[in-house]
Order: structure tokens, then C-alpha cells, then sequence
């Protein structure tokens, strides 16, 4: 493809936020309470894909370290980056919302009641995954809740749908505080941590499903780029381009709640990264959602994977909820976004 | 460089399901190349029309027919590909460029999903050109003037290629040279149009024909140099409708008072 056409300039961006992914996760392979040295690290990471020779000379640990600890929970970090700044840039445009982001479905408040309810009152009923399954299928109730309460109040529109969104947010918060009120003083503790989000239980059996959530979520996104940008003009507009307005909209807050749900499940609830990612790429690359689809997802794996490195290192050997961190950095660009938002962009 | 449509109206009426009768039972045909201008109160059922008309609605009551063809009978996309519309909307501010929002017309003609079809850059390209929006292309849709956001929704519109072209108070917020300049455009493209307009000399000098509505029903149809009269304004708009010749020009003009 010629130089300057939109797909090359979307190979560029592509090319250059994988080779930063990349270098990010070797970087975070590195670093960590036990530091390991990076070509140890390569060698490590080489052996295990079947691509080099075992050395003699690991210091004992640092293989399981890299291996078993690090390269799962780094790529989960990235799994979940990924997944929220999909989510938050489809629904940006479905909603002609800039605020909106995974929370707006009521997900993250339907998920954290699932997992209030497994902590705290059903117990292990599911086994050891009781806490992710009901994180999960309170975050898909969440979304059917919003759906069905917009037919109700035949408030389908784009803003309809937000306020939806914020009211039975609002409702099954008050929910899960009511439980986490009636339960248990210490076990309560163990929610907050859970709410604030963090990546330290991921083991790479744990990986499939993010990765599987994240694959087609972002196919269907991408495959529907087009109609996204037709329905940043407006939904009567959308609807005279032969697009079904009503249907495209709930599909990709369907799509938004499976995709969020699974990431929830493994990670808790994390904030800001499904706001702020979106923006960030359309600085980079523009509106088109062609483009922003694809690089919000590398610029969301990387950003988490950062925001992990330092949750974790920060206070090593301690492990700083992420959320704090995500909440941090989102809240202080926020800022800098509103700052800038009337200044052209970068290309 | 494209054909223009019949539109025929057959007995169209519409309400919101279990509430009052927005449009009456409405009537009219425009031929090819025709513009047709809607005029009345506010509230009298003129975007309820254009909106049976652009498809958004569907009538509860009587068809809508595009070269002899329902537009409920086929799908979304193929009327989509015959009928554009410029309406009051404004597109939400997501940094998309003006060729970027342009090249929206061409959805309806993709053929491989999340691809472009063979035609779009040249029909793009012409249209920017017919529009003088060349050299904005690049820039973002909030760094523009209200006249020049106009043309950008226009050239959109015009990026489908339609036959047939609604346009929903096209002239609204823009100044008068703006105002004429627009209309102008539409004017010498050749395709049918159906307008909503609220200056009523603007409609009597930029349409061929005339659908005057009040309440939901039609008070008048017909040549739009003859049609419009100051009894029938007066009694459509509830005003004291005079008519005056223009200074100037052949044309006569209305003027009015409460």
C-alpha cells in the first residue's frame, strides 16, 4: 500500500505499538521484587518456547519466576488492557458518549455484586471459581438489566442508554454495599481489595478465555468500524447509511458486557483504561474507528501492563491494587485531556 | 452523473403507537428532478413526513415509493443507496476528518465488510471538489464554520450517490449568503429533492413544487408559482399574509403580520 494512505499509516501504528508491546513485556519479564537480568530473561523465555538450550547457570527461582509468575500475569495485564479500551472506544461511539467507558453499563457494579455475593455470603458453592463466575454473570445481568430497563422506558437513544446505564449502576451498588454492610467485618476487606482490581492470581491456564473474549470481541468491533463512525453523525443519519441503529447498539453492548465480564472475572474491577485508551489513540491516528479499534487495543495491553509493573513494584514485595494506580494516572489525564481538547491533534 | 427519482407519497400517515395522529393520510407525487418544498407551522407534521420519506419511520397507514418501488419492501442498505438525507443532527465530536465524515457515504456501498467499494476515493475526491471542501479535508469537524459544517453534511449526503435528496431545514443557522449558496448547490445537482424550508419566499423561489401542511394535514399542493397565495399562508400559518412585487425582479414576495 502507498505511503500516506490510511492502511499504511494504520500498519505504522500497528507496527510501532506491537514493537513497544513487545519490549514492555520483555522490560516487565525483568523487573519485579527479584530482579532477573534481561538476557537471562531472553534465554529463559527462549528454553521454554522450545527455542534454546536450558544454561546451567539460572540462579535457582529464576525460571518459575519469569515463567510460571511473571510472563502469565504480564500478559493477562495485557488481555485485560486490551479488552477494557475496546470496550470503552465501541462504546464511545454507540453512545456519542466521550465519558463512557465499560463502568457505564452498570458492568462493573454488576460484577462487583456477584462477587460480594461469592465472598461474602455463598461461599466456594461454584468451587474455586465461584468468585469469577459470578463476577461474571452479574456483569452480563447488569447489561440485560439496562437493556431491558431502556425498552421499558423506551429510552433506546444514545443518552437513553447512558442514563440507563448510571441508574441501575446506582442500584445494584446500593445492592452490594447493603451485603457488604450485613456481612462479615474481615471478609469485606477481601472486596475492597477485589474491587479495586489486580492481576496477581493470573496463571496461564487462566489465559484462554481473555484471550478468546478479546478475539472476538475485537473482530466483530472491527468488522463493524464503518457503522461505529456512521453512528458518531447521528442515529437518524446512521439509520438513512442502511445502518440498523437500535440493533448495532445493543449487539455492542452485548459484545462490551461478554468482553468486560471475562476481564472482570480475572481481574477485578479496573478503572479508567476503557475512558482513557480511546482518547490517547484517537490522538495518535484519528477517529476512524478502523484505526482506533485496533490501536486502542495495543495501547491498552501496554498501558496495563505498566500500570501492573508498577502496582507490583512500587511497594515491593508488597502488590498495590491496580485500580489505585489506573485511577491515579486516568484521573491526573483526564485533566490534561480537557486541557488540550480544543487543540488539534498530533496527526 | 446520476439519475434522479420518482417520489410518490400514497396515503402515508403515521402516529406514535397509541398516541394522537401526527400526519394525516398524505398524498403527492414529485417527478424526476423536482424539488419539493415542504412548508408550515412548527408541529404541523413536516419532519414526521421527511422522516417517512428518508425511511426512518415506518407509516402506519399507506406507502412510500421510490421509482414505482415500496421502500419497505427492500432493505435498509438498498434505500440507503437511492435516498440521502441532510438532517439537523450534528455529528458527535470524535476527531473524525472532514474526508473521513464525507467518506460515510459510502457505507452503503461497501461490498467486503470493512472495506471500501472500487468508486468511493473518486466519489469522494469529486465531491469534496463540487463542494469546495478540498482544502479542508484534513481538519476536524469542530474547527469549521457553520456554513462550512453545512457543506461538509451535504457532501456526505452526496457521497451516496442518491437520487432522491431530504434535506431537513438545510438553511437553518446559516447566514443569508450561506443560505443561498446552499440551496444553489442543491439546485444544480439535478436530483429530486424534498426540502423543509421555513422562509416561505426562499421556497417559493427554490422549489418547483409546494406541499403546504398544517396539523397533520395537507392544505395545499401544487407549482410552486402558483400555489402559495396570502390566504392560503394566512390561514396556514395564522398570520396576515400580504403579497408584494419585488423590487427589481419579476418575482413577488409575501410579506407578514400578526
Amino acid at each position: 500500500m502507498a505511503l500516506g494512505t490510511p492502511g499504511s499509516k494504520l500498519a505504522v501504528a500497528l507496527a510501532a505499538a506491537l514493537l513497544v508491546a513487545m519490549g514492555s513485556i520483555w522490560i516487565s519479564l525483568v523487573l519485579g521484587a527479584v530482579p532477573v537480568p534481561p538476557g537471562t530473561v531472553g534465554e529463559i523465555v527462549l528454553h521454554r518456547l522450545g527455542l534454546g538450550e536450558p544454561a546451567a547457570e539460572w540462579p535457582h527461582g529464576h525460571e518459575p519466576i519469569v515463567w510460571d509468575v511473571r510472563l502469565p500475569r504480564s500478559l493477562l495485564a495485557c488481555l485485560v488492557g486490551s479488552g477494557l479500551a475496546v470496550v470503552g472506544a465501541s462504546l464511545q461511539s454507540v453512545t456519542r458518549n466521550p465519558l463512557a467507558d465499560p463502568h457505564l453499563l452498570g458492568i462493573s457494579s454488576g460484577s462487583a455484586l456477584g462477587a460480594v455475593v461469592a465472598l461474602l455470603h455463598v461461599g466456594q458453592v461454584l468451587g474455586p471459581f465461584t468468585v469469577p463466575i459470578l463476577a461474571f454473570a452479574g456483569a452480563l445481568l447488569a447489561t440485560a438489566i439496562v437493556l431491558a430497563a431502556s425498552r421499558f422506558t423506551a429510552s433506546a437513544s444514545a443518552s437513553g442508554l447512558v442514563l440507563t446505564g448510571v441508574a441501575i449502576s446506582f442500584v445494584l451498588m446500593a445492592a452490594s454495599n447493603l451485603l457488604i454492610y450485613l456481612g462479615e467485618a474481615r471478609a469485606a476487606h477481601t472486596v475492597v481489595f477485589w474491587m479495586l482490581g489486580g492481576l496477581g492470581l493470573a496463571q496461564w491456564q487462566h489465559l484462554a478465555f481473555p484471550a478468546l473474549a478479546l478475539a472476538f470481541a475485537t473482530a466483530f468491533l472491527w468488522v463493524n468500524a464503518g457503522a461505529l463512525n456512521a453512528l458518531t453523525a447521528g442515529d437518524e443519519t446512521a439509520a438513512t447509511l442502511g445502518i440498523r441503529v437500535v440493533r448495532l447498539r445493543y449487539l455492542t453492548f452485548a459484545v462490551g458486557a461478554l468482553l468486560t465480564g471475562v476481564m472482570v472475572a480475572y481481574s477485578g474491577v479496573i478503572g479508567f483504561v476503557g475512558l482513557m485508551i480511546p482518547h490517547v489513540a484517537r490522538m495518535f491516528v484519528g477517529g476512524d474507528n478502523f484505526r482506533v479499534i485496533p490501536v486502542s487495543a495495543l495501547l491498552g495491553g501496554i498501558f496495563l501492563l505498566w500500570a501492573d509493573v508498577a502496582a507490583r513494584t512500587a511497594l515491593a514485595p508488597g502488590d498495590i491494587p491496580i485500580g489505585i494506580i489506573t485511577g491515579l494516572v486516568g484521573g491526573s489525564f483526564f485533566i490534561w485531556l480537557l486541557r488540550n481538547r480544543s487543540q488539534p491533534r498530533v496527526w | 452523473m446520476r439519475m434522479a427519482a420518482v417520489l410518490e407519497v400514497e396515503e402515508a400517515g403515521w402516529n406514535p403507537p397509541g398516541l394522537p395522529t401526527v400526519l394525516h393520510p398524505t398524498s403527492f407525487a414529485v417527478g424526476p428532478g423536482e424539488r419539493l418544498a415542504i412548508v408550515g407551522p412548527n408541529g404541523a407534521g413536516k419532519t414526521t413526513l421527511l422522516r417517512l420519506i428518508y425511511r426512518f419511520l415506518r407509516p402506519v397507514s399507506g406507502r412510500i415509493l421510490i421509482d414505482g418501488t415500496d421502500i419497505w419492501s427492500v432493505g435498509s442498505g438498498q434505500v440507503a443507496r437511492s435516498i440521502a438525507a441532510v438532517l439537523q443532527e450534528q455529528p458527535a465530536e470524535f476527531a473524525l476528518t472532514v474526508t473521513e465524515i464525507v467518506a460515510l457515504g459510502r457505507v452503503p456501498f461497501r461490498r467486503t465488510i470493512a472495506g471500501r467499494d472500487a468508486a468511493a476515493g473518486g466519489v469522494i475526491d469529486s465531491v469534496l471538489h463540487r463542494l469546495q471542501l478540498t482544502r479542508l479535508g484534513r481538519r476536524t469537524l469542530s474547527t469549521l464554520s457553520g456554513g462550512e459544517r453545512q457543506r461538509v453534511m451535504l457532501a456526505r449526503a452526496l457521497a451516496q450517490e442518491p437520487k432522491l435528496l431530504v434535506l431537513d431545514e438545510p438553511t437553518n443557522h446559516l447566514d443569508i449568503r450561506h443560505q443561498l449558496e446552499l440551496l444553489e448547490c442543491v439546485r444544480s445537482l439535478g436530483v429530486t429533492v424534498v426540502c423543509s424550508l421555513h422562509d416561505l419566499n426562499m421556497a417559493a423561489d427554490f422549489a418547483t413544487k409546494i406541499l403546504v401542511l398544517r396539523g397533520g394535514r395537507t392544505l395545499a399542493f401544487g407549482d410552486s408559482s402558483t400555489v402559495l397565495n396570502a390566504d392560503l399562508i394566512s390561514r396556514a400559518f395564522s398570520v396576515r399574509a400580504h403579497r408584494s412585487q419585488g423590487v427589481g425582479s419579476a418575482q413577488s414576495h409575501f410579506t407578514f403580520q400578526l
